[in-house]
């Protein structure tokens, strides 16, 4: 029933190879067009002109397959946007997303239906991703039935699989989704996403909108379908806490840009770029015990007019006269280590 | 319960019950919640969803309406009984001698008002001031919580700040009539993780210089660990755990916070199973009998089913658990 699982290429011989998920330079902008009245004034000769944000600006990552990369930031980072780019709900307006060397990017001609298969997303609210009118049953059997991954007469028996994959009994399959818990309607979009036999997995947020008690459950089912379909995983969260126990690599994200990358051990052993540390430091922890806070001043500034220069240099701590000139390349201070900043490790 | 009352609480909450009644049955939102509040103390109400909460610090301020109602206990506010003031009394104190911050700072303010005016509002309720005289006012509170440029931002719509700067705002509101208690709900958790620590470090500014005392309703226990001086847990309508912050999050006696803590990633080893609790919260409508975590605790025993009592474990420490882990 669940071929496609048997089918996949053996780990060991991939790991040498290219990896799984390659996003390469990619950028988003959306544009708000000019009333008719500013299109006018323009023609006229006067400053008015289409408005343009750049969500996510050359982005660059690699991800091994059977692992996890956490994209972690605050909102209006980009990264969401970067989540659907990957999942090919939208388009890059420059760069590719390849997934096994093949170009995944909405709108780009050529994709094989079958090929897209492969590529999931769970989703962070699951009452607004599953249909209120749809039942369990044809929420997690409707797309395998549609590509042909199913018989139709065996969907009660794939539900059933499925739903006990993911921690659900089998009597709920006739259920609606509002006739459940936060908990279980997400256990059900995963189920949904799983039901196609995806290698790729993008989770926007899962567990956010979760209780602390159920979301362990919910983290701790992700890591067992993690290790028992192979999974890889794009997993992103503004809470740090889940990143370091779920991914094995991070990325962080500041208004589009990628400022820093790093394994997940390194990152939180040693945070390289000011803002990342900020980050670290302001999260509030158990442990720490009560403290003052020495937060970082200002706010994220407005994506449609971002700061010259490197972006975070209006609030860092250790700026510099250069940082508002120049905006610092994604550079390799040491090995396997890349920060967006001209004095990475500094503080 | 009060066996060694503190020096002059400002806030005593005693046994106090609030009931909603629907047609499915009556809810017992809040259930049995006794606590106290000294002055400049930051106390840290903490729970799940459904956990009761928010309408504790609801029925603190009175704002309990049909079907909901107060059905027992005492609430005195300096001395003074809560539970029995009419309608317009407890308008007299609602953002005089106590008031709220919301979640969601948006729908606490008025879209259509300049940010001058509402601050105007909330001072001419409860004294006799002229515009100006409250313009002057609300400034000097707008420069307390750190906004900038605060002249010009007293002429500006909600719309046009941001969500930190309308937090912010709503702050300086809750505060402009120097009440005696601040009741705080989730006030941070729509907000990104740099501007919570903005606030967070804010508020205990306030609170040491104001001598103000501070409820924080919350789901985050690191909010907690940070910013309060006690904290009360609570389970199903009751407050199952309730102590100094240091020793409730440092070793936990009631196994539902020991579940909460170990639920939370952060401190486990990365990669490994999080210790997790089974099931979900019982209904409301439908308890269980006894201990209410009682389904989903691995001490439960059969002596659970019976009635329990808050125990005293330590100075201001009390545990409704028969087991109470990690004694000494």
């Amino acid at each position: 029933m669940l071929a496609e699982i048997d089918s996949l290429p053996d780990e060991s011989a991939v790991e040498s190879a290219s990896p799984h998920v390659v996003i390469r330079n990619a950028s988003r902008n959306f544009v708000q067009k000019m009333s008719p009245v500013e299109a006018l004034l323009a023609r006229a000769g006067m400053n008015y002109s289409d408005r343009v944000v750049q969500a996510v600006s050359d982005v660059s990552l690699e991800i091994p397959r059977g692992t996890a990369l956490g994209l972690v930031g605050e909102s209006g980072c980009g990264k969401s946007t970067l989540g659907r780019m990957a999942a090919g709900l939208l388009s890059a307006t420059h760069g590719e997303v390849l997934v096994d060397g093949e170009r995944m990017d909405a709108g780009h001609a050529g994709m094989a239906t079958r090929d897209m298969l492969r590529v999931q997303m769970v989703f962070q609210n699951p009452m607004a991703s599953l249909n209120p009118r749809q039942k369990v049953v044809d929420i997690v059997t409707e797309a395998a039935v549609y590509h042909g991954l199913i018989r139709r007469r065996e969907r009660l028996e794939f539900a059933a699989e499925l739903l006990r994959e993911v921690g659900l009994p089998p009597d709920v399959l006739n259920r609606l989704p509002h006739q459940f818990s936060g908990g279980q309607r997400q256990r059900i979009g995963i189920a949904r996403a799983l039901s196609v036999s995806p290698e790729f997995l993008i989770c926007d947020e899962p567990v956010a909108a979760l209780d602390v008690l159920i979301q362990a459950q919910i983290i701790n089912l992700l890591l067992e379908l993690k290790e028992r379909r192979k999974l890889t995983l794009l997993f992103i969260s503004h809470d740090l806490g889940v990143v370091r126990h779920i991914c094995d690599e991070v990325v962080v994200m500041y208004l589009g840009r990628i400022v820093e990358q790093a394994s997940t051990a390194d990152l939180f052993a040693r945070p390289a770029h000011p803002y990342t540390q900020a980050l670290f430091r302001e999260i509030p922890r158990i442990r720490s015990g009560r403290r003052a806070y020495e937060p970082i001043s200002g706010e994220i500034p407005s994506p449609m007019s971002p700061p010259t220069g490197c972006h975070f240099h209006p609030r860092c701590p250790c700026v510099m006269e250069r940082c508002s000139r120049e905006a610092p390349p994604e550079a390799e201070f040491e090995k396997g280590r890349v920060a967006r900043c001209w004095l990475p490790l500094s503080i | 319960m009060n066996a060694m009352p503190p020096p002059q609480p400002v806030l005593e909450v005693e046994r106090l019950s609030t009931v909603f009644d629907l047609r499915a049955g009556t809810v017992q939102s809040v259930n049995d919640v006794s606590f106290s509040l000294k002055r400049g103390e930051i106390l840290g109400i903490v729970g799940e969803s459904g956990s009761g909460k928010s309408v504790t610090g609801l029925s603190v301020l009175g704002l309990i309406e049909p079907p909901g109602r107060i059905a027992a206990g005492s609430i005195r506010l300096e001395g003074r009984e809560l539970t029995t003031l009419g309608d317009a009394e407890k308008r007299k104190l609602r953002g005089n001698a106590i008031s709220m911050i919301f979640q969601d700072p948006m729908t606490t303010l008025n879209p259509v008002l300049s940010i001058g005016r509402q601050f105007f509002e909330v001072i001419n309720a409860h004294r006799k001031v002229s515009y100006a005289a409250a313009l002057d006012e609300a400034e000097a509170a707008l420069v307390q919580v750190g906004i900038p440029a605060a002249r010009e931002r007293l002429s500006s719509y909600p719309h046009e700040l941001s969500g930190g700067m309308r937090q912010r705002v709503c702050i300086a509101m809750s505060l402009i009539n120097k009440p005696a208690v601040v009741i705080a709900d989730e006030p941070t958790t729509a907000l990104d993780v740099t501007i919570q620590a903005q606030i967070l470090n804010m508020m205990q500014n306030l609170v040491r210089d104001s001598d103000v005392s501070l409820i924080w309703v919350t789901h985050d226990l690191s909010v907690v660990a940070g910013l309060c001086d006690r904290v009360a847990v609570m389970y199903a309508g009751r407050i199952v755990e309730t102590g100094p912050v240091e020793e409730v999050l440092g070793n936990p006696r009631h196994p539902y916070t020991r579940g909460l803590l170990d639920s939370i990633p952060g401190d486990a080893e990365p990669g490994r199973r999080l210790q997790q609790v089974p099931g979900t919260q019982p209904s409301p409508l439908d308890l269980p009998q006894g201990c209410s975590f009682r389904p989903r605790c691995s001490q439960a025993r059969d002596e659970c089913k019976n009635e329990l009592t808050s125990d005293q474990v330590g100075p201001d420490y009390f545990v409704r658990c028969l087991f109470k882990l990690g004694g000494d």
